[in-house]
């Protein structure tokens, strides 16, 4: 019988009121290949499942909720059936103890339950109890079948000499009757036996009455078991024989012997478990460093041996060699070859002290060989593991230390809303510690920030299952200033891409808001500083002339006075009647000084054309004004063909030279929600591009441009594009042209950032769209499309 | 045209502007014979046609600018005086100007200043 097999289809009961200490021992002891019954709590359960259906062990937890506490209990089932129970308690009270006692139990486990020690109790307990049973069966089967039917009665005289035997010998030894009587009692018995039953024969006949066992030979001469019990055949006041009473307990021997037999290779099994279980400690221990764990080994292998005292073991592994102090090299000796990933890392050897005086070559058992071989096959697994682990810690370090340099917020979060990670960044940028937030629920944790924008990132980061970008969350610092973080959601897989939560990985980005802010103010400096003097000279022209017109306004009305007095006098002559003729002449002549029919014909022109260029010095003072509109925190809604008449007015002198601006301005399209200052600053810097792109293509030549302007509406966006009829833009950086940092203009040429911010402006600022078309030679089209709701 | 009076040609791309010089140099009519064109190609062939002892030119014109014409008035006709007559304060044009012009002017340019200035370089 291989008993731990066997042992396997038992049927095992849990008696424990607590779940959790129920489902550990469920799970080692089905772990183990056990069959566990059911695990039920109450001392009443526990009675109702022994009566209906077969149980073959029960864990019993002594203190349990209900009536009956674990000893009732198992005084009652042990009423019912004779069953092995093993005490299950924390408690090691006294009076228990000795209450648990007299139920008999088979074991006493205290918890909490080692899973080495529960294993090999119940083991054991199986395996003794299965052989116990078995014994005891068949002493009854013995008792009531066979029993009365082998008894063999028989009489001898005080020499020994059989006088009478019942028949029943003949069936049971296959002599015959008449074979047997009037033979000596000592032909039959075993000879070692033989003077221990003559002492017995003899002490008998004195009247000392002892029962026997001997062996018998059949007359096969197969050996027999038998026990007899003897009284003394008194006639006349005289001893003259024996009266015996023989049974057959040969199988009861045998079984007895089994027993045995199955006693000591339990002990022997014990030993080995005992050895394993140590190792398996040493395993087990996960803090153990290789070479510890090899030199640990070397003392725990020897005690499964049969004499632990005389055999030693070493290791070799990976260069190295772990042995006891005392060791001596000796030529007997097993090994195992320790295999890690496939290849031979090393061996373990396992040797006799002393040259052993038994007579076998071999000194070790066959048996032996194979548990080293367990052991060792265990040890490269396990050193497999070890550097697993190693790697794994490697890793898991490499990780940390990557972590730890981050210099942005790193937040994990579960599936579970439980905050999983908060590194250094975390606690500083919210002052809140790690310890306050870890494994709590992340939307309790009590950082000031847009939870509505958060919620919503990691509602679409975990809908669509992809990163979410979150740009200018509000939050509030420690010292109660209000800043901007940028946050990206990622979600967060296993291995086999189920979500197992997400990070939050933040910025604080209002440092780079700030300088995002100052190079549109830059280069908006730069746009106008490059303007003023194309604005200067704007201005120049009208103010040259204007001047110019009233110089010779004024000198014109000095003629015109001149001219006058002669008239006043002509008037006065012809009023007295004197020289009329004379005053005549003196007219036409200061006429004639005068250039009367120029100035006459140039005044009104000269008036005409001062008017016309203080309007125009007005109208670019007055464009200048609004397009240098101070900035708004808030979006304002614009006349967007306003804005860009202003633009086109400031930015004439960039452009007069070299193209013509035609304008198509939708009258009907609505206002559109804006930031004035930086939209104005948009189309400049596309006008300007615009007019250098025209006068690249027409250098050298009179030939002139066309800019042109157009505004509509397309859905609920207004469309502005604005075309030239330049070089174009080669296709190769036409998707570079938006890039911050991209330029192609050489340095000390200004920022080269006017279309990286014109993006920044529509896209980000504004939720538009910017785009182009080129055409080499041909010239570019620039579109952008406004939102008409904010 | 009599040879007692002084040639003086002015070039700008802006109309109104010449019509406000015209006007205002009015008195110096008898003095000065004045010419008046908006680009450097109507400069050149009045240039070709008539005798000019000074030109006064604008720097950001159309096609030419000033610069350019002067540089050919400098070349083909070096005798003549060369006024640059400009609203820009564009550096290049200051650093560059030194060879190619005698006079530099900014727009805008008070009469009597522009008058002397005139009288001053003919001499």
């Amino acid at each position: 019988m291989n008993g731990i097999d066997a042992m396997k289809s038992k049927r095992i009961l849990i008696v424990e009121d607590e779940i959790p200490t129920a489902m550990y021992l469920r799970g080692i002891l089905e772990g183990r290949g056990y069959s566990v019954a059911g695990a039920v709590a109450t001392g009443e359960e526990a009675l109702a499942r022994f009566k209906a259906e077969q149980i073959d062990l029960v864990l019993m937890d002594i203190i349990l909720e209900g009536e009956m506490d674990g000893i009732e209990t198992s005084r009652r089932i042990k009423k019912l059936r004779d069953v092995p129970i093993i005490y299950l308690t924390a408690s090691t009270d006294e009076r228990n103890l000795s209450r648990a006692m007299e139920t008999e139990p088979h074991g006493y486990l205290i918890k909490p339950i080692d899973e080495y020690e529960l294993y090999s109790t119940v083991e054991t307990t199986l395996i003794r109890d299965s052989l116990e049973k078995k014994i005891r069966e068949s002493e009854e089967k013995y008792r009531t079948l066979v029993g009365n039917l082998n008894d063999v009665l028989l009489t001898v005289d005080t020499a020994g000499t059989i006088t009478y035997i019942s028949p029943v010998i003949e069936r049971m030894s296959g002599y015959m009757v008449d074979e047997i009587s009037g033979r000596n009692f000592t032909d039959f018995i075993h000879p070692d036996d033989l003077h221990a039953l003559l002492e017995s024969f003899t002490s008998t006949l004195k009247g000392d009455l002892a029962p026997s066992e001997f062996r018998m030979l059949d007359r096969d001469g197969t050996v027999r078991h038998m026990r007899s019990s003897s009284r003394p055949i008194v006639e006349k006041g005289e001893v003259v024989g024996l009266s015996t009473l023989m049974t057959d307990i040969t199988d009861r021997k045998m079984l007895e012997a089994e027993k045995d037999r199955f006693l000591a290779d339990l002990a022997e099994r014990t030993k080995e478990l005992g050895c394993l279980y140590n190792i398996s400690k040493i395993f087990e221990n996960r803090e153990l460093p290789l070479n510890a764990i090899l030199k640990e080994m070397t003392k725990a292998i020897p005690e499964a041996w049969q004499y632990p005292d005389m055999v030693q073991a070493r290791i070799v592994y990976d260069g190295r060699e772990y042995r006891p102090r005392n060791f001596s090299q000796k030529a007997h000796a097993i090994t195992a070859d320790i295999v890690v990933r496939g290849e031979k890392a090393g061996y373990v050897q396992v040797s006799y002290r002393e040259k052993r005086t038994t007579q076998s070559e071999e000194p070790f058992l066959a048996e032996e060989q194979k548990l080293l071989d367990v052991i060792v096959e265990r040890l490269g697994t396990i050193i497999e593991h070890k550097q697993a682990d190693e790697e794994l810690r490697i890793a898991r370090r490499e990780i940390e230390s990557l972590l730890a340099a981050i210099t942005s917020i790193l937040i994990q979060v579960s599936t579970k809303d439980q905050v999983i990670r908060w590194n250094r960044i975390a606690e500083i940028t919210f002052g809140i510690p790690a310890s306050a937030v870890l494994n709590r629920k992340f939307s309790q944790c009590s950082i000031k920030w847009e939870w509505d924008n958060i919620y919503e990132g990691i509602f679409y980061c975990i809908a669509e299952d992809k990163p979410v970008r979150l740009d200018e969350i509000v939050y509030v610092r420690p010292d109660g200033k209000k800043r901007f973080l940028g946050i990206t959601v990622n979600p967060i897989k296993d291995v086999d891409d189920t979500l197992m939560g997400f990070l939050l990985f933040g910025t604080d980005i209002t440092e780079r808001k700030n300088m995002e802010s100052q190079l549109l103010q830059a280069q908006k400096l730069e746009s106008i500083g490059q303007l003023a003097a194309g604005i200067a000279h704007e201005i120049n022209t009208p103010t040259q002339y204007v001047n110019d017109n009233v110089h010779f306004l004024q000198g014109a009305f000095a003629d015109y006075q001149r001219l006058h007095e002669r008239c006043d006098l002509l008037v006065a002559a012809v009023r007295e009647e004197g020289t009329t003729v004379e005053m005549a002449k003196q007219i036409e002549s200061i006429k004639g000084e005068i250039d009367f029919p120029f100035i006459n014909e140039e005044i009104p022109k000269a008036i005409e054309q001062s008017i016309d260029g203080l309007g125009r010095i007005s109208r670019i003072v007055q464009s200048m004004k609004q397009f240098s509109h101070p900035g708004t925190d808030n979006k304002v809604d614009e006349d967007i063909n306003k804005a860009l008449e202003n633009t086109v007015a400031i930015s004439r002198n960039e452009w007069k030279y070299v193209a013509d601006v035609e304008t198509d301005y939708d009258p009907d399209i609505p206002r559109v929600p804006c930031f004035p200052g930086e939209l104005n600053q948009v189309f400049l810097n596309i006008l300007v591009n615009a007019a250098q792109a025209i006068e690249e293509k027409n250098r050298g030549s009179d030939e002139k441009g066309v800019i042109r302007i157009s505004t509509s509406q397309v859905e609920s966006s207004v469309e502005i594009r604005i075309s030239d009829t330049g070089k174009g833009v080669p296709p190769d950086i036409q998707s570079k042209v938006f890039d911050p940092f991209f330029t192609t203009k050489a340095v000390g040429k200004g920022t080269g950032q006017g279309l990286a911010i014109s993006h920044a402006v529509i896209v980000e600022k504004h939720g538009g769209t910017i785009s182009l078309e080129s055409e080499m030679g041909k010239g570019t089209i620039f579109t952008i499309r406004l939102p008409l709701e904010g | 045209m009599p040879q007692d009076k002084m040639g003086i040609l002015f070039v700008d791309d802006d109309p109104k502007l010449l019509e406000g010089l015209r006007r205002m140099l009015r008195g110096k009519r008898e003095v000065w014979e004045m010419a008046f064109v908006v680009s450097g190609r109507e400069a050149l062939a009045v240039l070709a046609g008539s005798h000019i002892d000074i030109i006064v030119a604008d720097y950001k014109m159309p096609g030419m600018n000033g610069f350019e014409l002067l540089e050919k008035v400098k070349d083909e006709y070096p005798h003549i005086r060369r006024i640059l007559l400009t609203g820009q304060s564009d550096e290049e044009v200051f650093a560059r100007s030194g060879e190619i012009v005698h006079r530099y002017l900014s727009k805008p340019c008070e009469p009597g200043v522009l008058i002397e200035t005139l009288e001053h370089i003919s001499t």
